[in-house]
């Protein structure tokens, strides 16, 4: 009992410091805020029906309301209500990027160790055909998959998802090139280790960060990707609550001057783009701290 | 000049099989899709045989790997098909729209490095300081607007409440310049032709200072670490050792220098530029390739996607061996 308290004050004050530590330099500060952006749009998927106050996607009121203490955010033209909807938005957008750079790193983290491990053959034609894709505009390859596959959850992740693996690719397959003539790996080869334990216990770990750095500056870069999917008709097929698509249809009401169709959808990308980018170049800086000024 | 020579042919042959990969990948891509191109133009009710002589058209028929030499083939000698839709040939619509996405991409490159330029070097000549402080979170902030929206806001902004500027379109009707380069401003300017460079410039503000501003997010941020980087080396201190007013220590000295790494980065970020050209030229009905693709795509019109994309691809390679070799040409220690 005495113990537990214990462990609990020492953690709690663990946290405490960490966070006073970080606050204190602007790297901190930027890794405090991104987190609290994203932790306050995780809040408004996870509890949506319960923050929302209408149904997405019936008519709650008439079309085109401007805002007002009723519908704070306005209605849509058919009477949705706006803020609802942002709200519910939330969780396609975090759905689909979480999908896609989960599927993009676990196929581009493994490519990428036994491209730069391996070397030779396997490695030039992986790197030459990854570097083709990276070359090219992701929106616009995201496009022609999008457009081949339909919209849908899982298929609009794939586009996005295809986008993104060059990216896991190329970071890992770089480190792992100069990592593995470090003196650990070679250390490790000495003692009889076996290739596929040198990857994973040896090589694995230290291309981490880099790997958590680029997720989360990735999970910014997928929602764009799937707001700009949607807004050109590409993505998760209506009525299913989704900020592109708001954009998309308010859009069609722009030049009657019905802004509140618009302004709110967007609000909330950039705010979760924002807390995403900041998290991201925060834990660049901290976790590579020598690298960080080259990004 | 030999060794740029040499440079230059060594490019263009590195550029080859990433094209080829390219082109395989939209092949690839657009062939093993669930849906069927043929059915997707006559509708699910057409009858058999009206589908079967189609398809033979369009050699459908053929095996694949057939299907994907014969494609190989035709793009060399510049022939991607005609469109489903309208039956004329895609690389004449293609080459129609071009100049439209030229004017919009370059307008925009020049907003966002002169964007790019002027935050990028004052914040790392005040580096740490208030200025720098702006510019870094102008950097992130931008970075995190969607295009699209940031140009309804400008279209609500300055078309629907001033009234100032045209929301969407190229040029009003009936006043496009003779036709020379096909760039409106180009054309207006040098025929001298007055109403229509006015014309074409307000139609060109909006959406090209949106994409400009969006792309110049990164511009600010790669002058900014190249600055701070060359802003260190000895050269830099020499020159302030000698008296040189900081301004034309950093904006003559060191910017000039920093300006390799930076051509390079701003010719990597074009294809993002392009990227986002798509999605202005939707929001703003820009007669570009762009909103070509996308118009395409809601008529499911294969031959046009494909072209689109490979032209886009193509488009790509090609600037980017051209920043190469104006780098090469700039700092020889490149050529290797």
């Amino acid at each position: 009992m005495v113990e537990k308290t214990v462990t609990r004050r020492f953690l709690s004050h663990r946290i405490a410091t960490f966070l006073g530590d970080l606050s204190a330099s602007a790297t901190g500060k930027m890794i405090i805020v991104g987190l609290i952006l994203v932790l306050f749009f995780f809040f408004l998927a996870i509890f949506a029906p319960i923050i929302s106050p209408f149904n997405p996607i019936h008519a709650a009121g008439k079309g085109f309301l401007a805002p007002n203490h009723k519908f704070w955010f306005g209605t849509d033209n058919l009477g949705r209500d706006m803020l609802s909807r942002v709200i519910y938005g939330t969780r396609i957008a975090l759905m689909i990027s979480f999908l896609s750079v989960a599927m993009a790193s676990i196929i581009g983290v493994p490519l990428g160790l036994m491209a730069g491990y391996v070397g030779k053959l396997f490695d030039r034609i992986m790197t030459m055909i990854m570097d083709s894709i990276y070359a090219f505009p992701g929106l616009i390859l995201a496009i022609a998959i999008a457009a081949m596959l339909g919209p849908g959850v899982i298929n609009i992740s794939i586009a996005i998802t295809v986008v993104y693996v060059p990216t896991y690719y190329r970071v890992v397959r770089n480190q792992v090139t100069s990592l593995k003539n470090e003196l650990f790996v070679e250390g490790a080869r000495a003692i009889g280790a076996k290739n596929r334990t040198i990857l994973s216990r040896y090589i694995f770990p230290s291309t981490f960060p880099s790997i958590v750095v680029i997720m989360a500056m990735n999970l910014a870069d997928a929602i764009m990707t799937e707001a700009g999917l949607s807004y050109l008709g590409l993505g998760i097929a209506p009525p299913t609550p989704d900020w592109g698509y708001d954009l998309n249809n308010g859009q069609r009401f722009l030049l009657q001057n019905d802004w509140w169709m618009v302004l709110f959808p967007g609000l909330a990308i950039i705010l979760i783009v924002l807390g995403f980018s900041l998290l991201g170049e925060g834990l660049n800086e901290y976790l590579n701290p020598n690298i960080g000024e080259r990004r | 000049m030999s060794s740029l020579k040499y440079y230059v042919i060594t490019r263009i042959l590195l550029a080859i099989p990433m094209m080829l990969i390219l082109l395989t990948i939209v092949f690839f891509v657009l062939r093993i899709m669930p849906g069927d191109p043929v059915t997707a133009i006559l509708g699910p009710k057409a009858p058999p045989e009206v589908v079967k002589q189609m398809r033979a058209n369009l050699g459908l028929n053929d095996p694949i790997a057939v299907q994907y030499v014969k494609y190989l083939g035709k793009l060399l000698i510049g022939d991607m098909g005609r469109s489903t839709l309208t039956e004329r040939p895609v690389l004449t619509e293609i080459l129609e729209r071009f100049p439209a996405t030229v004017e919009l991409t370059l307008y925009a490159m020049v907003v966002a490095i002169l964007i790019g330029i002027f935050w990028g070097s004052e914040a790392a000549r005040r580096y740490d300081k208030i200025t720098d402080i702006t510019a870094r979170s102008y950097a992130i902030i931008v970075y995190s607007i969607p295009v699209f929206w940031f140009g309804m806001m400008m279209q609500l902004i300055f078309g629907v409440n001033l009234h100032w500027l045209p929301v969407s379109g190229r040029i009003s009707p009936m006043m496009e310049p003779t036709s020379i380069t096909r760039l409106y401003l180009v054309d207006a300017l040098i025929t001298g032709n007055w109403e229509s460079l006015w014309n074409a410039f307000r139609h060109i503000l909006l959406p090209g200072t949106t994409l400009g501003i969006v792309i110049s997010s990164i511009f600010v941020r790669m002058v900014r670490g190249n600055m701070l980087l060359t802003m260190n080396m000895d050269f830099v201190k020499a020159a302030r050792a000698r008296g040189i007013k900081e301004r034309a220590v950093v904006y003559r000295h060191a910017l000039k220098n920093a300006f390799v790494p930076i051509l390079t980065i701003m010719g990597l970020q074009f294809a993002l530029l392009l990227a986002g050209a798509v999605l202005t030229e939707t929001t703003f009905s820009w007669p570009g390739i762009g909103s070509y693709l996308v118009m395409k795509i809601r008529y499911r019109d294969f031959a046009a996607i494909q072209g689109s994309i490979v032209f886009i691809a193509f488009f790509i390679i090609v600037v980017s061996i051209l920043i190469d070799v104006i780098n090469a040409w700039i700092d020889p220690r490149i050529r290797y």
